[in-house]
């Protein structure tokens, strides 16, 4: 019984830690998505894919797409706040449309970028896939980051920098002390 | 009677002498022209100020990350239908009959504005912002006071009813508002500009998530034909008068060219003087390089010691024109200008444009002038001529980005060896990408004229300026394309 006690608990400590390897193995140290920034929200209609890696000899597949929900018959683009309700979908009721083919990049020196510009972008939610393969094509790593742009007319509430209307009487103080203080 | 006849006729030549005289005294300029004509068949005008002082750089963002660079050479402002005055003029434009206020921001409210569509136009230098409006008559804004120099001009739509003045090398950043709504002009040469086929440009934070706004493009189709060049004093055919040093003196002496010495020294180099040294001209291996005492002490102003810059230039800098269709393609634009903190002199370093495309010199500079009282007292001139090239057809540049990150190491090397990081306290610390990448000031395509012979081809180069130090690679290969330091 003791024995067997044991066995069991080997094969747990086995398995654990296995699982946790694999678990550490998603993402690539030596890989970095620089651009675009991730879950931020980004009125544009290109975005520059940036992605540093910092050992050669490196092999990544990227890809770019467009997160869709269906809609009737026909399959349009989630916007920045429908990912809740995609995420309740079904997966015959979306789908990821490629925005290009799958680029291969392979590392060289210490630090290499890759970098490709996405054109054409409309307002919704877009997956950049990034994934590390061996020589047979097989995944080492892989991890999605998730690209936000937002509709042009919602910038015009954007943060306004300056108060557009100073008072005068204020305005004025601020020039006579300018001149008063100047040098 | 001899005697009577005698004194008559002395009396007739001493007249005769002071008619002579007279007339050789009132017209000094014939001198002039006669030391000129021997340099070139006609004296070129000086540059206008108005013509030189451009912007060495527009960036238009066109909104949504979408951004474009033109080299102040590219002629924007013509392609777009206005005068390479345009942001002056819509800038009197906004101004005019306005009250303006001024207001201090910092660089990050800046950077915010600049974030929206916007036009920025960047100077290579300070200029002072009063004796800047004073010359293009901007007289509203040179009324407000409180901004003692400039680099840049800009225009935001998420502050329409400002423009932005900025002296990026001291870090201080204003706004100027006025009560309209915004500038209708600029906002159409932003549209206008849209619609040509520009090349993308990112800042380098995008490329690198390194905290430096620099625009790089991302990829450029780009012709910079093969020509080839020589040392202005290589084949210099002379003129009846003498060589080129001589022809050269007498346009820097003008009337007191007759009463210089002419040295040869042990080097070859040859000397003119004039008095004790009052005023030298020297020539060794094609460089000409000119002393003469200051006839009085401090500086005019900027717009004035440029003006006797350019003219200086015109009068003994002329062969720089070239001869014959060559010459139409060159011309000059100001480098860098400020005071030379040795002796007071105000410093104005002029470069060489061949079609458009500033032409680097590997080791020196083409025209270098110094000012100080109402004269030019420094002058270092090393001129080169350039050969007509025939079209070719466009050819794709390879990407700077890739250029930087593959030579990163490098450039770091360099810069430990020969520039400002031999200072740095612990340079082990530092990580060789991040350090390249914060000090990239500016990255153009253009021609490099190497250091070596007298004569060949000006190379087409990718030009990077790291920390103040220029780093030239091969514009379609990405190779280096200079020796060590």
């Amino acid at each position: 019984m003791r024995k067997l006690v044991m066995l069991l608990l080997i094969f747990v400590a086995v398995g654990v830690s296995a699982s946790v390897s694999f678990a550490a193995a998603t993402t690539d140290p030596a890989v970095t998505l620089v651009s675009p920034p991730e879950d931020e929200a980004i009125v544009a209609d290109n975005f520059l894919v940036s992605i540093k890696v910092t050992q050669p000899g490196k092999t990544l597949k990227i890809s770019v797409g467009a997160l869709q929900i269906k809609d009737g018959d026909k399959f349009v683009a989630v916007t920045p706040g429908g990912l809740e309700d995609y995420s309740k979908k079904s997966e015959e009721d979306k789908q990821t449309a490629p925005l290009m083919e799958t680029q291969t990049f392979v590392s060289k020196g210490s630090v290499s970028f890759f970098t490709h510009k996405v054109e054409n972008v409309t307002p919704g939610v877009y997956v950049i896939k990034v994934s590390t393969v061996d020589a047979d094509g097989g995944i080492l790593f892989s991890r999605e980051a998730r690209v936000l742009v937002k509709e042009k007319a919602a910038d015009a509430d954007a943060k306004v920098v300056f108060d557009s209307q100073k008072s005068g009487a204020s305005q004025f103080l601020q020039n006579l002390l300018s001149k008063i203080f100047k040098n | 009677m001899i005697e009577r006849v005698k004194s008559i006729a002395i009396v007739v030549l001493v007249l005769n002498t002071i008619l002579l005289l007279y007339f050789y005294w009132s017209n000094p300029a014939a001198d002039v022209k006669q030391a000129l004509s021997a340099l070139s068949a006609e004296t070129p005008p000086p540059v206008a100020v108005r013509d030189i002082l451009r912007p060495e750089r527009i960036t238009l963002n066109f909104g949504g990350e979408n951004y474009t660079v033109f080299d102040a050479d590219a002629g924007i402002w013509e392609s777009v239908g206005k005068s390479p005055a345009g942001f002056i003029e819509e800038m009197r434009d906004m101004a005019s009959g306005e009250s303006m206020a001024l207001g201090v921001i910092s660089r990050r409210d800046y950077g915010e504005v600049m974030k929206a569509r916007s036009i920025q136009a960047d100077f290579a230098f300070s200029i002072p912002f009063s004796e800047y409006c004073a010359e293009y008559g901007l007289t509203q804004l040179g009324r407000t006071g409180g901004i003692d120099s400039f680099t840049t001009v800009a225009y935001s739509t998420a502050s329409p009813e400002s423009f932005f003045v900025c002296d990026k090398l001291s870090g201080k950043y204003y706004r100027l508002s006025t009560s309209r709504a915004r500038n209708s002009g600029l906002e159409a040469l932003i549209s206008r500009a849209e619609g040509l086929n520009n090349a993308s440009y990112y800042p380098l934070r995008t490329y690198a998530g390194i905290d430096n706004d620099v625009m790089l493009p991302l990829d450029m189709k780009i012709v910079l034909p093969e020509t080839s060049y020589r040392d202005y004093a290589v084949g210099y055919a002379g003129t009846r008068d003498g060589d080129l040093t001589t022809d050269m003196a007498r346009a820097y002496f003008g009337e007191s060219f007759d009463f210089t010495r002419k040295l040869t020294e042990a080097d070859g180099s040859i000397v003119y003087m004039y008095r004790y040294g009052e005023k030298v001209l020297s020539m060794r291996d094609g460089v000409f390089e000119y002393n003469a005492t200051a006839d009085a002490y401090g500086s005019g102003g900027f717009f004035q010691d440029l003006r006797i810059a350019l003219d200086f230039l015109a009068r003994c800098g002329a062969p720089w024109r070239g001869d014959g269709a060559a010459a139409d393609r060159n011309g000059i634009y100001l480098k860098a200008a400020g005071p030379n903190p040795d002796n007071g002199a105000y410093r104005f370093l002029f470069g060489l444009t061949r079609d458009g495309w500033r032409v680097s010199y590997e080791n020196s500079e083409p025209f270098l002038v110094e000012v100080r009282g109402q004269r030019a007292t420094y002058a270092r001139l090393d001129l080169i001529l350039c050969s007509p090239s025939p079209p070719k057809p466009l050819k794709d540049a390879a990407a700077p980005f890739d250029v930087l990150v593959a030579n990163y190491a490098y450039i770091f090397d360099d810069l430990a060896k020969n520039g400002p990081l031999r200072q740095e306290a612990d340079i082990s610390t530092l990580d060789p990408f991040t350090a390249v990448m914060e000090r990239t000031r500016d990255v153009r395509a253009g021609y490099l004229r190497p250091d070596d012979g007298s004569s060949g081809e000006l190379a087409a180069v990718w030009v990077f300026d790291i920390d103040g130090l220029p780093y030239y690679f091969n514009l379609y290969s990405g190779e280096i394309a200079t020796r060590a330091r």
